[in-house]
């Protein structure tokens, strides 16, 4: 059971997003995952503690349910205005104080509390205080957990937090559903015709999270308020309702079909992507049981990763890992998951990526990779020497290739400062415009194109050199740093775009696997190729991401903590935030493609790199899970007596896997040892997205 | 909902009596030679200096009108460079318009719009309409051209008194013409930059479209098949990703 509050809040907007993830486990009992996504907190407070206290950051917060130890509220008083709580976890440590504004939405807040009341009255001592926010989130997490019902003595504040049986759960069953609640599902006649919609149970979870993600909604930390939310009731509004506030611009457009859709698409999934979202994510779990979904029904219930995203690594963390003569004295495998849980402090980006790169070696002294730096300065010299004769300057391949790579050039992060115009107009006929930098990103381009006589330069190169050279900024360092990207990155370039059809491929396949009714929507849409991932993948998100995020985006890649595809999971967990807009709007291939490419800038990097870790992790589990039982199978078939163990029934199986996977129940072993496997065989593709340490 | 709102849409517009007849339209042509921004010119009547390169494809509409129809350009603007090549097919497959461009001042460019070309009438829908577009005008101080690029330069491209220094034209405009009369296309000499000709072939284009054949599968609505439905009303011809629903 975890609950992960999150700052995966888009800029000014003061949205909450919640998602719960709820499926059945064995038959009787029921596990629930609530993910309470909290609103950002930034303060300077919390950052020092940061590294002091594991699985925080100012960017993600998080802990499980068993982790809480308590939490301690404060009602609203007279000599403080604001609500508060502080949630204190097992180990000692404690989250910042949220403050509960909750006068900032009354809207919210009476329909809210009037929902509320309806189902908790038998929490008396609660019920007093029912009129501020944090006595609902004790309600509701009433629900989830058992919180100590009898305030602690010592402090009428404190609620001990303590999960126990499911029986709790039994008791969050029985709470009726909530008219008020169900009216703002969005999307209720489209629920799937498998009962999704009158379980109870479900919507029992629905009724949770609306009102957890109510109240949750209007937790902020001190300084945030909602000012920069022009309508805060947009998400909680009815379609009908939300569609009618935006009608005048609907009616707009609405004579431009695709455009309309592709717009409308675009606005719902920023208008309610909250709601909308996690409730289908709660069906889809469902439906993917009950469709096919391998990794879901292979892992039955779906596994809860906890995903930390840290602080990035600093100079005096960098300098604390060297010993006096510039050695590491730390484990590259600590450093690089460091770096892959928080990136690097842009001051010493310079520093680490070499390494990254492997331009300079992990183990070398600070006197050795001078002396590498140097060796490789004088070759890069040599190198660029090549195509500055004036015979190979006369060659048509040599005028192609500078007028291509100057254009490129000329039209590449123009808009960042480094690479801006010079306002001087001294030299009027100036190579490129004057810049020295972009003349360096054409040295480094040209040299390149003739280092790698194979592919030379391609469109999309450019873009991989501009963010190394930025923080680079030395023209042989960042020359060898890009080749050694460029072999990563080299199959993207080929002429028959084998390697791009390759990754999208195993994108396709991945999303079989994980999302089979999103992979039916892209079957029915001819949408299959992925094409509208084309330009995500071959450039690593260049054009997707700001250009800090991408920095920190990159950097999180190359230390290839899980496996060196895991852009194929950025790509998923793109899509993942996306697919339940995709399915309701859009239905041609043009409109995904437009759709698409117009996410760029509005990806949330933090968030998408959290779900990404959790993707990757519940498939390798999946794909571990169906080798074990494809091995045991064929095992049980080669020699059906040899050992008890490895016997000729299935029940046998869970205990043999448990070590690994508890999760596991024996019900389903025993129904489908035999089909699981075959039914969902793990392709060459799919295993390729697997990384070596598999565990 | 979006069923109910269009068709009042529609309903409340007599003045346009049928709905856009929708036309795929491609971009080709070498890399920067001014496809993105030829489309941008069109569609949002704007000009980007040193606009990043494509990559992959971008899609675009935009409607114009003929006579009292309206025509709606569903632009596929592609990645020029020919190591990108291998993708064109999906894009110019069951285009019913191409677009081929290339830069008045680099000869080389129109080598490359005419293999495109050669490839187009290949393997493209036989009745495809295509144009060749000579652009980047603006860089050829023709004086036959009398364009009024100089009052065009802005303050914000004073600087660049590089790019607008006279460049040799290195593609005549009787040797693009009598190339494209040879292989029946549409030619124009085209200036995204300062929007000469762009709306004029767009137009020439969407005449040339036999639109009577476009027509009679694009009326033909697909009888709500998923249930969302939001798309439905749009979900036809080509809608399927190339069925060839649309090659007449």
């Amino acid at each position: 059971m975890a609950w992960v509050p999150e700052t995966a809040i888009p800029r000014d907007e003061l949205d909450t997003y919640i998602r719960v993830d709820a499926s059945l486990d064995e038959p009787l009992n029921v596990s629930m995952t609530p993910t309470l996504l909290l609103p950002a907190w930034k303060d300077s407070v919390y950052d020092q503690t940061a590294d002091a206290s594991p699985g925080r950051s100012e960017d993600d917060a998080c802990c499980r349910l068993e982790a809480i130890r308590s939490m301690k509220l404060y009602p609203p008083s007279l000599s403080q205005w604001d609500g508060s709580m502080v949630i204190v976890l097992k180990d000692g440590t404690a989250w910042p104080q949220l403050w509960f504004h909750d006068e900032e939405s009354r809207n919210v807040i009476a329909s809210s509390a009037a929902a509320a009341a309806t189902t908790t009255g038998e929490d008396g001592e609660v019920a007093e205080h029912q009129q501020w926010g944090g006595a609902s989130v004790i309600c509701w997490l009433r629900r989830l957990v058992q919180v100590g019902n009898d305030r602690s003595p010592k402090d009428p504040h404190l609620f001990v937090v303590n999960p126990t049986a499911e029986d709790e759960l039994e008791f969050g069953l029985e709470l009726g559903e909530e008219e008020t609640a169900d009216e703002k599902r969005r999307r209720d006649s489209d629920e799937p015709p498998d009962g999704i919609a009158g379980d109870p149970m479900v919507n029992t979870l629905k009724d949770i999270k609306w009102n957890v993600m109510a109240r949750f909604s209007r937790v902020s930390y001190f300084t945030r308020t909602m000012t920069g939310n022009v309508c805060p009731l947009m998400p909680y509004m009815p379609t009908a309702l939300r569609s009618t506030y935006q009608e005048a611009l609907i009616q707009d457009i609405c004579d431009d079909y695709s455009s309309a859709y592709v717009y409308l698409a675009k606005w719902a999934s920023d208008a309610s992507k909250h709601h909308e979202r996690d409730q289908m994510e709660m069906s889809q779990w469902r439906l993917e049981q009950t469709e096919l979904g391998a990794a879901f029904e292979v892992l039955n219930p779906p596994p809860s990763f906890l995903v930390h995203r840290t602080s990035p690594v600093t100079v005096e963390q960098w300098r604390a890992w060297m010993d006096d003569t510039g050695a590491l004295t730390v484990d590259v495998a600590i450093i690089k998951k460091a770096i892959f849980s928080g990136g690097i402090e842009p001051a010493l980006r310079p520093s680490v990526w070499p390494f990254l790169l492997g331009v300079l070696p992990w183990t070398s002294t600070e006197a050795e990779r001078a002396e590498i730096t140097s060796n490789n300065r004088q070759s890069y010299e040599k190198l660029k020497a090549q195509w500055q004769t004036t015979e190979a300057k006369s060659t048509d391949d040599y005028i192609e290739q500078s007028h291509r790579i100057e254009k490129d050039v000329l039209r590449t992060d123009r808009q960042l400062p480094i690479y801006a115009n010079q306002r001087k107009s001294n030299g009027a006929s100036a190579f490129l415009e004057g810049n020295p930098h972009l003349s360096t990103l054409h040295a480094i381009l040209m040299t390149y194109n003739y280092y790698n006589v194979g592919h030379g330069y391609v469109q999309g190169m450019s873009d991989l050199l501009s963010p190394l050279y930025a923080v680079l900024q030395d023209e042989s360092m960042a020359f060898w740093c890009f080749a050694s990207f460029m072999q990563r990155m080299e199959r993207n370039f080929s002429t028959d775009q084998t390697g791009m059809r390759h990754q999208l491929v195993a994108l396709a396949q991945l999303i079989q696997f994980m999302k089979p009714r999103f992979y039916k929507h892209l079957e029915r849409t001819d949408s299959l190729h992925l094409f509208f991932c084309f330009r995500w993948l071959l450039i690593w998100f260049k054009r997707e991401l700001k250009f800090d995020d991408c920095k920190r985006l990159w950097e999180i890649l190359w230390t290839d903590r899980y496996s060196k595809e895991f852009p194929i999971f950025i790509a998923l967990a793109i899509l993942d935030q996306h697919d339940v807009v995709i399915m309701d709007h859009l239905k041609r291939f043009d409109e995904i493609l437009k759709y698409v490419n117009d996410l760029a800038m509005t990806i949330n990097l933090e968030k998408t790199l959290v779900l990404a870790e959790k993707l990757y992790r519940t498939f390798e589990k999946a794909v571990h899970i169906l080798d074990e039982q494809g091995s045991i199978v064929l095992s049980g078939q080669a020699s059906p007596k040899s050992t008890a163990a490895s016997g000729d029934d299935a029940p046998l199986l869970p205990a043999s896997s448990s070590s690994s996977s508890p999760r596991i129940s024996g019900e389903w072993v025993n129904a489908s040892t035999t089909t699981m496997a075959s039914m969902y065989p793990v392709t060459d593709e799919l295993r390729s997205l697997l990384g070596d340490s598999d565990a | 909902m979006a069923d109910g709102s269009s068709a009042d849409n529609t309903g409340a517009s007599p003045s346009v009596p049928m709905k856009p007849v929708q036309v795929k339209l491609v971009l080709l042509g070498e890399a920067a030679v001014g496809k993105s921004s030829l489309v941008q010119r069109f569609v949002n009547n704007e000009f980007q200096e040193n606009k990043e390169p494509t990559i992959g494809a971008a899609f675009l509409t935009q409607k114009t009108y003929v006579e009292d129809k309206v025509i709606k350009f569903e632009i596929w603007d592609t990645a020029g460079q020919e190591r990108f090549h291998s993708l064109a097919p999906m894009y110019y497959r069951n285009a019913q318009a191409a677009v081929v461009v290339y830069d008045v001042t680099r000869a080389p460019s129109l080598d490359r719009a005419k293999s495109w070309i050669k490839e187009l009438q290949r393997q493209a829908n036989p009745n495809i309409v295509i144009a060749l577009a000579g652009n980047k005008l603006d860089l050829v101080n023709d004086a036959e051209q009398g364009l009024h690029s100089e009052e065009d330069g802005h303050d914000e491209d004073g600087h660049e008194d590089g790019e607008d220094m006279p460049v040799t034209r290195q593609v005549s405009t009787e040797e693009a013409r009598i190339y494209a009369d040879e292989a029946g296309l549409l030619f124009f000499e085209t200036s995204a930059k300062l929007d000469l000709n762009v709306q004029e072939m767009f137009n020439e284009i969407a005449r040339k479209i036999p639109i009577e054949q476009l027509m009679a599968p694009s009326r033909t609505g697909r009888p709500g098949g998923a249930s969302a439905g939001r798309i439905e009303l749009i979900g036809n011809g080509q809608g399927a990703g190339g069925r060839g629903s649309c090659a007449c």
